[in-house]
């Protein structure tokens, strides 16, 4: 109950109108730097960091948040319509959600994306206001074992599912390892897979390989149909509302993204990515129609986008009641309330119930307001989308050109996407999953460090990933994963021999 | 008059560089500048810079952006620095770690660790600590050493990356104290503080910055001080030296260099508003509660003092072998 009441407090200071300019503010350059390639909200935060100073603690965090959780929103536009994602938490949301707009629904794409965002910010809210004290004894359970437990799950779903073949996608994998693996080794500091090419001391990073498989790649696809439009181009606003089906299929993806995306953004080290991740599989595992994912399916928007909205909350777990920043973005968040002379930790809700009710409560506001600003450019960048498909190809490449540029000025960087935008075209020419590659790049050297830490403590025991009851559970998880899509393969080639009646195509109508 | 025109476009033009140049070093800073942490976030360099860019900007006029570049104990950062920085002050590198003083020792490097940079100020000795999960049985630090003689290779302590100053004090306090320890990297200090919070390991050699929170939640406990002089932060906790073991002592400072080849006029504009960052009343409030160990250095004497490390740090790689 003094929850409650202090919340409310929290919700006079965030309507305030100085606090409202600030939070509009925020959101507003959040939408702006979570849609360029190359920017994110960690730069946009760090950027702003000198001018939150001059502000009071509470506006200044309220700006900075603005830019956290508005970034996520920013994301999923390019993501959608372009086919370009910002941020690696974005990927799943780039691969249903372009296929969705290349049929026209790109508008209902984005309107479910930024409801579902919104829905899952909301509840992931309550469970961060309801929860963070007893939750941030349970993220210091997870050590490196329980870590890699996680990570391995992840994986594992991706690249056993995604695709009809199993091997394909644990070959893709295997290549994002590889790629992950180039650069400074993460334990030893000795170089692997440079070839003496100092350029390559620094690793293949994420953006430049993912913008090259996804928007190059597009681009290059695009070509080769002729940049014909197929898609209806006389589109009202009403076409573009989501459809009764189209909600119906969100809500429960979007309710279980929540979850997922919440207790996985607590876990040290894990991010929204890892959430997002786990979100799809877990989607695509419980579909009735999986053959859909990959080719636009809209539970496959709507559960990672919830997750990684839901994930920034629970990131704040460990910042707001341990003091340990969990991500990049985070730590900026951690360095502007140490600058304001706010000390995060344990007691940062009894010191200064204020500041941290106030920012709370303005994170429920910046929601509302970043669902409004989505819904009212929406139908401006859809019609953009359909109607100028050969001007937009230019677009990309400009866009892609210029972010991956930015992202740390190099030129190298921008061969870097080329080349991957030719093997990205390549390999969805040949029907391989691109999805395990990139994760194996993105998720590959957490996982690399965490394997490598637990079998230091072991001293080489494999055991230690069974040494506690988090451990042993994720990995049964992660080898029941691993395994059963080959049983189930092997199960279908004995009953193949028998006649196999058809699914009945009416048992879906009635979920 | 067509050698005359030339001449006047000749003088004209260099007139024009000539000011342009004066001018850039007058009106240095004109955009904002990149601050590359070459280390992950939470860890001590990181909190650092953060303080620092925030409180220096009032002073320098314009913002400072913190470009976070992680891994292998601040050698990936460094090396991009050096490979990519443009020597006009705009960017700007947390020095003074691993990466400048200890890791040269053990790899080879395409940077040189004291002659690719201009060394601007000095800012802070970090205070390493020794500390420890709280259900580690020993109480104190004399009990922790007789624990870990009488347990060959079963304390597992945390550390910020191998090859760099966490795990060069590990190594050193297994060989001070003939004792077999396993060293766990992390990628950074405040991570390697979480394990150890968590249980999951027994104890960090790290900066007092990352291990504070831990501190104060009582999820660790600290047990030596790995510095010649005691910390004002924690007047009771012992040093090394005191307990008999002078060797495992490290004196690290860290600060702020630009690329090597930056003029003098902006390196010391630099040094200038860093020195008066530092005299802020907000700046010296900010660092008193993340238990900062403030000590100016400034220009030369900074490049001197690293030196100082850095052979003091070689010496101690040659007892390690």
């Amino acid at each position: 109950m003094e929850t409650l009441s202090l919340l409310g407090d929290g919700f006079i200071i965030a309507l305030s109108w100085e606090n409202l300019v600030w939070v509009i503010f925020g959101t507003i350059m959040g939408t702006l730097v979570g849609a360029l390639p190359g920017l994110g909200p960690t730069a946009g935060m760090a950027v702003l960091l000198p001018f939150a100073f001059t502000l009071n603690p509470t506006s200044a965090l309220i700006m900075l948040g603005g830019i956290y959780y508005g970034a996520m929103y920013g994301g999923t536009i390019t993501s959608v319509l372009l086919n370009i994602p910002g941020e690696s938490d974005s990927i799943w949301t780039a691969l249903e959600g372009h296929k969705l707009a290349q049929k026209g629904r790109g508008g209902a794409v984005l309107i479910i994306a930024a409801v579902m965002s919104f829905a899952a910010g909301t509840a992931s809210l309550v469970l961060l206001v309801a929860l963070a004290p007893q939750l941030a004894r349970w993220a210091l359970s997870f050590g490196p074992a329980e870590q890699f437990g996680v990570l391995l799950i992840g994986l594992a779903m991706i690249s056993g599912l995604s695709s009809k073949q199993p091997v394909r996608g644990w070959m893709m994998l295997a290549f994002g390892l590889g790629i992950g693996m180039v650069g400074l080794d993460i334990v030893t500091g000795t170089p692997r897979f440079t070839f003496g090419v100092d350029r390559l001391l620094d690793g293949l990073d994420f953006l430049p390989v993912t913008v090259g498989m996804f928007g190059v790649a597009e681009v290059l696809a695009n070509v080769e149909r002729n940049m014909r439009v197929t898609a209806d181009t006389s589109l009202g606003f009403r076409d573009m509302l989501p459809t009764r089906e189209e909600w119906r299929k969100s809500r429960f993806p979007a309710l279980r993204g929540t979850l997922i995306g919440f207790f996985i953004g607590i876990i040290p080290g894990s991010g929204t990515t890892m959430a997002a991740t786990a979100s799809y599989a877990v989607e695509q595992r419980v579909s009735r129609r999986p053959e859909e994912f990959g080719n636009g399916a809209i539970e496959g928007v709507a559960g990672p986008e919830s997750a990684n909205n839901a994930a920034t909350s629970g990131a704040m777990v460990p910042i707001l009641s341990l003091g340990v920043p969990s991500s990049p973005a985070t730590a900026v968040l951690f360095g502007a309330m140490l600058m304001q002379g706010l000390r995060p930790g344990p007691l940062l809700f009894q010191t200064n119930p204020t500041v941290i009710w106030g920012f709370l409560a303005s994170m429920y506001v910046g929601n509302v307001i970043l669902l409004i600003l989505n819904t009212l450019f929406i139908p401006a960048f859809t019609k953009m989308t359909v109607k100028a498909v050969p001007i937009l190809n230019a677009f990309v490449l400009v866009l892609c050109f210029v972010g991956v540029y930015a992202f740390r000025n190099s030129l190298f960087d921008v061969g870097v996407m080329l080349t991957f935008g030719v093997i990205g075209y390549l390999l969805n020419k040949l029907s391989y999953p691109t999805m395990p590659l990139i994760l194996g790049i993105v998720l590959g050297d957490v996982a690399e460090l965490t394997l490598r830490q637990s079998l230091i403590i072991s001293r080489g025991d494999p055991m230690i990933f069974f040494s506690s009851p988090i451990a042993a559970t994720l990995m049964t998880v992660a080898i029941l994963v691993i395994v059963l899509p080959f049983v189930a393969r092997l199960r279908r080639r004995f009953a193949a021999v028998k006649p196999t009646p058809k699914p009945n195509p009416t048992a879906n109508q009635d979920v | 008059m067509n050698f005359l025109k030339r001449t006047m476009v000749a003088l004209a033009a260099t007139m024009t560089i000539g000011a342009a140049h004066a001018q850039d070093a007058a009106n240095f800073p004109d955009h904002p500048l990149r601050l590359v942490v070459p280390f992950g976030a939470g860890g001590g360099s990181d909190t650092l810079a953060r303080t620092l860019a925030g409180s220096a900007s009032p002073y320098l006029g314009q913002p400072i952006s913190i470009d976070m570049q992680p891994g292998a104990s601040g050698v990936i950062g460094t090396t991009e620095f050096v490979r990519s920085a443009k020597p006009d002050g705009y960017d700007l590198i947390i020095t003074g770690t691993g990466a400048t003083t200890t890791i040269p020792h053990s790899q080879k490097l395409t940077y040189d660790p004291l002659n690719d940079f201009e060394f601007v100020i000095g800012v802070v000795g970090l205070t390493e600590v020794l500390a420890v999960r709280k259900d580690f049985p020993a109480k104190d630090a004399k009990e922790f050493i007789e624990y870990i003689k009488a347990n060959p290779g079963k304390v597992s302590l945390g550390h910020s990356g191998t090859g760099g100053e966490d795990w060069a004090l590990i190594r050193l306090l297994a060989n001070a104290t003939e004792s077999d320890l396993t060293d766990v990297p992390f990628d950074g200090g405040g991570p390697a503080a979480t394990a150890a919070a968590g249980g999951h390991i027994d104890g960090v050699i790290s900066s007092l910055v990352a291990v504070t929170p831990f501190m104060e939640s009582g999820d660790l406990r600290v047990l030596a001080v790995i510095a010649t002089t005691p910390s004002d932060a924690l007047p009771d906790v012992p040093t090394m030296p005191s307990l008999g073991y002078k060797d495992v002592v490290l004196d690290s400072r860290l600060g702020i260099a630009a690329p090597k080849g930056t003029p003098k006029e902006i390196v010391q504009k630099l040094h200038d508003a860093f020195k008066k960052t530092m005299e802020d009343p907000s700046f010296l409030s900010f660092a008193k509660r993340l238990n900062m160990n403030l000590q100016y250095v400034g220009l030369e004497d900074y490049k001197k003092a690293l030196q100082g490390d850095f052979d003091r740090i070689g010496t101690v790689y040659e007892k390690t072998k």
